[in-house]
């Protein structure tokens, strides 16, 4: 199981050489064997995987096919309502978010045949970038026990590295895709936002949070997000634009295709081996074809201020009642998060957002004039040691959150779609990664270019050490 | 006589943090120059309407 992708699954599932039951057992037999040390599950269902196989196997008997996603063996981070499945969103209540009906994601998923294996930890109220949680035990990196797996879709990646599934769904507010999927090794997609529906997952900041796929290649990152995109008349905020065929596109060359590789900001203060293992992945990109150069794009800085406003307020406003009402049931660095957006006033959150919508134009103007994506690291080193990054007091654990996610937390404010891909090890076995970005509703050019070096470069035959 | 040990900064979420003054400071620098005819909804607008990206590779879905 812990070598199968999406793509290779799909294939000896449609041949009939592995069958949608077989497979979902193995998973089942891997996360009863495993994941207690792991812990990437909040939630197994067993017996609706199992279901869900059979009533699949059926269909595959009688001629019928979904499609590539048909008996593929996924989970859902512990913020998606699935039917008949508790939603805890990371917290000490089992059930704290209920919906009016499933997620939207989640039920385009099982339409196109996905087997639900479970729900997925995360870090409480997906309020920060470590993936430890004082209510349903810290995630270990499946590369390197003891280290941070990455958050707050902690579960998500670490269920992935591990081999318990080969998809997951996760979200992302400030990184909360890419930051997990970069430090526990696999590819982590931030959709642009708008371009995947919102609706049945928890909300932590309408207008910052986005849904997206965390896969072993970019290729099933594309194969979810092709799934799960589109317009969704329960989402406001979801866009009519029409959807790519996302896997068609990815082996057309990268030839020709401007990628400006950001200089300032994301490279300041930067862990060494994390910049050389980003430059590498650059230069693999010219080697390709690929017109890299260094650019200079609006700074950021400004941006992170204005999307802290409006996180905050934000997430102060939907959790307002069990942060007023039983803040004790929280742990400290989410409860000062939180706490903070109680007093942020009306007039700074509009200020906030006309900021936003300045930043957004000028920097889709300035930083694509001359690129058609850009390449960024996604974290500042590679996943730190957990018990590390949980001392101190909470106005500590807060600003190491912050400085954790200064790399991914620009294109939340900036909508930006951005696919975090594997690019090596360090020294000591930790995984590295990048992100690329692209222009708003560009999600094939990102994916194409992280196809390509993915391929190039080889890492993802590499797995952790489990069994 | 009874005495109740005060409540720290951690558990009244009435008191105004630090760190809320600092986010109202930085709005305050960065407003400023604001034109009159910004709007808080700019944001999707300026995803929406970016003209570079190619509705030609699009199929309805």
């Amino acid at each position: 199981m812990a070598d199968w992708t999406i793509a290779t699954l799909s294939r000896a599932i449609t041949a009939r050489q592995v069958s949608p039951v077989e497979v979902t057992r193995e998973c089942l037999a891997r996360v009863g064997k495993l994941d207690p040390t792991i812990r990437s599950f909040i939630t197994v269902d067993a017996d609706g995987a199992l279901s869900a196989a059979r009533e699949l196997e059926a269909e595959l008997g009688a001629g019928l096919s979904r499609g590539p996603l048909h008996g593929i063996p996924v989970a859902y981070k512990d913020l998606f309502c699935v039917g008949g499945l508790p939603t805890s969103c990371g917290t000490k209540t089992r059930d704290y978010f209920a919906a009016d009906r499933e997620c939207t994601a989640v039920g385009r998923l099982r339409d196109a045949g996905a087997v639900t294996l479970g729900k997925l930890n995360m870090t409480e109220l997906a309020l920060g970038p470590f993936g430890d949680n004082p209510h349903h035990g810290d995630v270990q990196n499946p590369w390197k026990r003891g280290h941070a797996a990455g958050g707050s879709s902690s579960g998500s990646a670490a269920a992935v590295a591990a081999g318990f599934v080969v998809g997951a769904l996760g979200s992302d507010t400030g990184g909360s895709i890419r930051l997990p999927a970069a430090c526990c090794g696999v590819v982590g997609l931030k959709p642009t936002y708008g371009r995947v529906s919102r609706a049945g997952a928890m909300p932590l900041s309408w207008s910052m949070d986005h849904l997206g796929p965390l896969t072993r290649t970019v290729m099933d990152a594309a194969l979810l997000l092709g799934a799960i995109a589109g317009y969704d008349a329960l989402d406001a905020t979801s866009s009519r634009r029409g959807v790519p065929y996302y896997e068609r596109v990815l082996d057309t060359p990268v030839e020709g295709l401007r990628v400006g590789l950001a200089e300032n900001y994301y490279f300041e203060g930067l862990d060494a081996e994390m910049a050389a293992g980003v430059r590498a992945a650059a230069k693999v990109l010219e080697d390709l074809g690929a017109e890299v150069a260094p650019v200079r794009v609006p700074d950021p800085a400004p941006l992170v201020e204005v999307c802290n406003v409006v996180t905050r307020a934000e997430s102060a406003a939907i959790h307002a009642k069990l942060v007023r009402e039983r803040p004790h049931e929280l742990g400290p660095a989410v409860r000062a998060r939180l706490e903070v957006g109680l007093h942020v006033s009306a007039h700074d959150y509009l200020q906030a957002l006309r900021l936003r919508a300045r930043y957004t134009r000028e920097f889709v103007a300035r930083a694509f004039a001359e690129a058609d994506a850009l390449v960024v690291p996604v974290i500042p080193e590679p996943a730190p040691v957990l018990d590390a990054v949980k001392a101190g007091t909470p106005e500590e654990v807060v600003g190491r959150m912050g400085r954790f996610s200064r790399l991914t937390r620009p294109f939340n404010g900036l909508g930006l779609p951005a696919v975090s891909v594997p690019c090596g090890f360090s020294r000591d076995g930790r995984p590295l990664a990048f992100q690329v970005v692209g222009r708003p509703f560009d999600e094939a050019t990102t994916l194409r270019l992280g196809h390509a070096y993915e391929r190039a470069a080889g890492w993802v035959a590499r797995r952790p050490a489990l069994d | 006589m009874l005495s109740f040990p005060s409540r720290t900064r951690m558990s009244d979420p009435d008191r105004t943090p630090p760190a809320a003054a600092d986010l109202a400071a930085a709005i305050a620098r960065l407003a400023g120059e604001l034109p009159l005819t910004e709007e808080p909804s700019g944001f999707v607008a300026a995803l929406e309407n970016d003209p570079d990206v190619r509705e030609a590779r699009e199929h309805s879905g």
